[in-house]
């Protein structure tokens, strides 16, 4: 078995247990819509939140018009909460990926073998890729069948979750490779789970106090949570700013170009 | 032909020491001993040969490889057994042999399952379930299943029980005479004594002595701890001893000529109480030390 077949196998567990959580989320969360659309209880959360003031609307994802008897609408909100668990997902997994085998010394074991440094990250680079993909993919079916299971009849919903999706995982896509930079520079005894958790919510806030405060909008640009906000993806038919793809293609990519570099001069030590 | 050979190799961890202007030549065919007590460099040495770390100045080869540059062509013919094992936990011990023998190209199988069984591996057990001694008798396994050209050890014995330890040894000492070169780290100067030819002696990050084994004056050290009313002072100088503490009747000496001699001379005086046990590395190295000064 290569180093990919290895890791993507010792990454599975995490892969289920991830993706049970989520669709156990989805489901409750989306049992709640049929009330929503028809109790008028749509009404009513409305009103509350009409009562707040519209920057911390935006700050929640939200906006005066947002619709919460719209099923795609309700969706939109509750896919940000799945976006932060993928989010930090993403980066556990990239922050683990190299320095895992350091913390843990299996690093011997694994160095000792006649492979290069470039072929164990490749290896590991595109195991979390895979399970990141995969973890996509299963929220993404169960989300369809959720949306499918509560449209009214002739509501098309698959090109716009489609385009939710795309952006999401082009979001995770970037706090995989800076989680996967970190992991190739940090000492060995770094805690992957802290380091990733407190680097998601750091940057969420910097995104959040961007949207709350008009003097700090330029903050926005540290949070790619917020470039790829499904609610804002809805609300833009489906596109995201064209500038926010651009960065985030080019920190996806300097991240591991980084990660690669570092990784080849770094001192494995045990 | 040189096996392993460094020059000026150095390695600083930030401003702390790790070795210092390592010159070190092991022959082919040699069953070399590398001894220092904890702490003087044995492991960094390793890495280094092994590039799990970058030398800060210096240069190391293996087989006319450079250490750096030709890392991975000199791990195709290199096993490794390292001091502390940390496999991957959650794996079946026939697993994680399977993973390492996909890396090398034409693994013996029947070798593999030999080694399994001379070493008693129990392989289906999880790597995280086995106690330290069964965790490096799977090192072992892994290291030697590709029957490589170099075997390097860090500290092979620690936690093994005898039987298995002088099993070992005796593969160890097989291997070397079909042709392996063995280079082993050990803080234990009998066991480097009993099986090595050559023996380097690692201090601080610098080699102070390579020697051959058959040169080392002497059995191993002991350390000798005697309670008696008597003065043992004339007795203790015939017997050539220079450094003896000594406090309430107790004398405390490092002592390493034949035991029989020690005895049948203190055997004449009325001993309270005898206490003789292996002499701690740092002592032996410091005994060794001053013989060496004396007799340049």
């Amino acid at each position: 078995m290569s180093i990919y077949g290895f890791e993507t196998r010792r990454l599975l567990k995490g892969l289920l247990t991830w993706s049970a959580v989520v669709t156990l989320l989805l489901v409750l969360f989306m049992a709640f819509f049929p009330s929503m659309a028809e109790s008028g209880l749509a009404d009513l959360t409305k009103e509350k939140l009409d009562a707040l003031p519209p920057a911390l609307l935006e700050a929640f994802g939200l906006t005066v018009t947002t619709d919460f008897s719209d099923l795609l609408q309700y969706y939109a909100y509750i896919a940000q909460y799945i976006l932060m668990a993928a989010a930090i997902y993403a980066l556990i997994l990239g922050t683990s990926a190299l320095i895992k085998e350091e913390s843990e010394g299996t690093i011997e074991f694994l160095y000792a073998r006649p492979v290069t440094r470039l072929e164990i990250a490749t290896g590991k680079l595109v195991s979390i890729v895979t399970i990141l993909w995969a973890f996509n993919l299963i929220i993404f079916v169960a989300s369809v069948l959720l949306l499918h299971a509560f449209r009214d009849p002739g509501y098309e919903y698959l090109p716009l979750t489609l385009a939710m999706f795309s952006g999401m995982l082009a979001g995770q896509m970037v706090f995989l490779a800076i989680g996967f930079a970190l992991s190739a520079m940090l000492p060995r005894d770094s805690n992957p789970v802290t380091i990733g958790l407190g680097l998601f919510f750091v940057t969420y806030l910097l995104g959040a106090i961007a949207a709350i405060n008009e003097k700090l909008r330029w903050l926005k640009y540290f949070s790619p949570f917020h470039y790829v906000q499904p609610t804002s993806v809805l609300a833009n038919d489906g596109t995201i700013e064209r500038v926010y793809l651009h960065i985030m293609l080019l920190t996806t990519i300097a991240a591991i170009l980084f990660a690669y570099w570092r990784y080849q001069r770094k001192d494995l030590l045990v | 032909m040189a096996v392993i050979q460094t020059r000026g190799l150095t390695k600083y961890y930030g401003k702390s020491r790790g070795i210092e202007n390592l010159d070190l030549t092991v022959e082919e065919g040699e069953f070399f001993g590398f001894i220092g007590p904890n702490g003087a460099g044995k492991s960094t040495t390793i890495r280094t040969l092994l590039n799990f770390i970058y030398p800060s100045s210096g240069e190391a080869a293996i087989f006319g490889m450079d250490c750096v540059k030709e890392s991975m062509r000199i791990k195709a013919v290199t096993g490794y057994v390292p001091g502390e094992i940390n496999y991957y936990r959650e794996i079946k011990v026939r697993d994680l042999l399977n993973y390492a023998a996909n890396f090398y190209e034409n693994i013996d199988r029947a070798y593999l399952e030999r080694l399994c069984q001379e070493f008693e591996i129990e392989v289906d057990k999880k790597i995280g379930s086995l106690s330290l001694g069964n965790k490096k008798k799977v090192a072992i396994a892994q290291a030697l299943m590709h029957k490589p050209r170099l075997l390097i050890l860090d500290e092979p014995a620690n936690g093994l029980d005898p039987l298995i330890q002088s099993r070992l040894f005796s593969r160890l000492k097989e291997i070397n005479q079909e042709g392996t070169t063995v280079f082993l780290s050990s803080h234990n100067l009998s066991e480097v004594q009993r099986h090595c030819h050559r023996v380097g002696f690692i201090r601080e990050g610098r080699i102070i002595k390579v020697t051959r084994v058959d040169e080392l004056l002497g059995n191993a050290s002991r350390r000798v701890i005697v309670k008696s009313k008597d003065d043992l002072t004339t007795a203790l100088h015939e017997l050539g001893i220079k450094k003896v503490e000594a406090a309430d009747d107790t004398y405390v000496f490092v002592f390493d000529g034949h035991i029989d001699r020690l005895l049948k001379t203190l055997v004449r005086y009325s001993i309270d109480d005898l206490r003789i046990e292996e002499a701690s590395l740092e002592e032996q190295f410091m005994h060794f030390y001053e013989r060496e000064e004396e007799e340049s």
